[in-house]
């Protein structure tokens, strides 16, 4: 079993290094989105070109789409999210978690307190 | 035409082997060369690639909406990655299936271009992948290279020389 010949590219390792992290990461989100309605397709049994006729565009255009080369307007991704029944583009924006939890942590406090002040009515009540 | 084909361990990832080949008695790959004569001129579009094959190794594996097939000779599997919208780079390369690629040089596209005959150098990189498509095709058939057990590597006899 020969494998083969490991090679370090120099070339390769420089121009990585030149690579910004908000670069990588719409590269990433981009080829992601790609994926993601690439499987939606397939999971619904269309060929490029039936997904093409259903959004009125051409074959070509899906390519480009489907390529994780493009960027979609918003509009496109609703029409998207219309002809595949999927949801691509998020709703309202949702709280950061930390700022989710916390607002939890205060209501379970308040819910506690009130509880409290109930109960201590009550026993005052039957005394 | 003597070759080697090379794996490029710092581009390739969990979801795919990127190779690329050597030739004769260079010591740089065709995807180096490729590099190094472009990253000047079209700094961003070289960038721009070598990020992308990097996300197809490490994300999304070498699907084949990422690459335009047929570049070559008719199911050679010589094709050459999507362009980004305006880019003026073509870079050709050999997709086998999802988990192996491997890369060639490529050159200057222009828009007034619409046949890669019409381009010197794109027509001497485009055959020559041709050619080495053809030479391992020839040996993937003779079982002299062949996948690995989890199909993510390709083995075997990845030296090819004029009088075999």
């Amino acid at each position: 079993m020969n494998k083969a010949r490991a090679y370090f590219s120099q070339e390769v390792e420089d121009i990585k290094g030149m690579i910004t992290s908000e670069r990588r990461e719409q590269s990433k989100k981009r080829m992601l989105l790609a994926a993601r309605i690439d499987d939606k397709v397939r999971e619904r049994g269309l060929s490029n070109q039936e997904f093409a006729f259903m959004i009125g565009k051409k074959p070509s255009e899906i390519s480009k789409w489907l390529s994780g080369t493009h960027n979609f307007t918003t509009e496109t991704l609703w029409e998207i999210e219309r002809v595949l029944n999927i949801q691509l583009v998020a709703g309202p924006i949702p709280l950061n978690r930390e700022q989710e939890l916390n607002e939890m942590k205060a209501f379970v406090a308040d819910e506690v307190m009130k509880a409290l002040d109930k109960y201590i009515a009550f026993k005052a009540i039957i005394a | 035409m003597n070759f080697e084909i090379v794996k490029l361990e710092n581009l390739s990832g969990g979801k795919a082997n990127i190779y690329s080949v050597i030739l004769d008695d260079e010591n740089h790959s065709l995807f180096d060369k490729f590099i190094r004569k472009y990253k000047i001129e079209f700094t961003g579009e070289v960038i721009d690639i070598v990020d992308r094959i990097d996300l197809i190794a490490n994300y999304t594996g070498a699907e084949n909406r990422h690459f335009k097939e047929n570049e070559g000779k008719l199911g050679d599997l010589v094709c050459a990655l999507y362009d980004m919208p305006d880019s003026k780079l073509r870079l050709y390369c050999i997709r086998l299936g999802k988990t192996v690629v491997i890369l060639g040089g490529g050159g200057f596209k222009s828009k007034l271009i619409r046949a890669l005959q019409q381009d010197p150098i794109l027509t001497q990189e485009n055959y020559l992948m041709r050619e080495i498509s053809e030479r391992l095709y020839d040996k993937i058939k003779q079982r002299d290279i062949y996948w690995s057990e989890n199909e993510m590597e390709i083995l075997g006899d990845l030296i090819f020389t004029e009088n075999e």
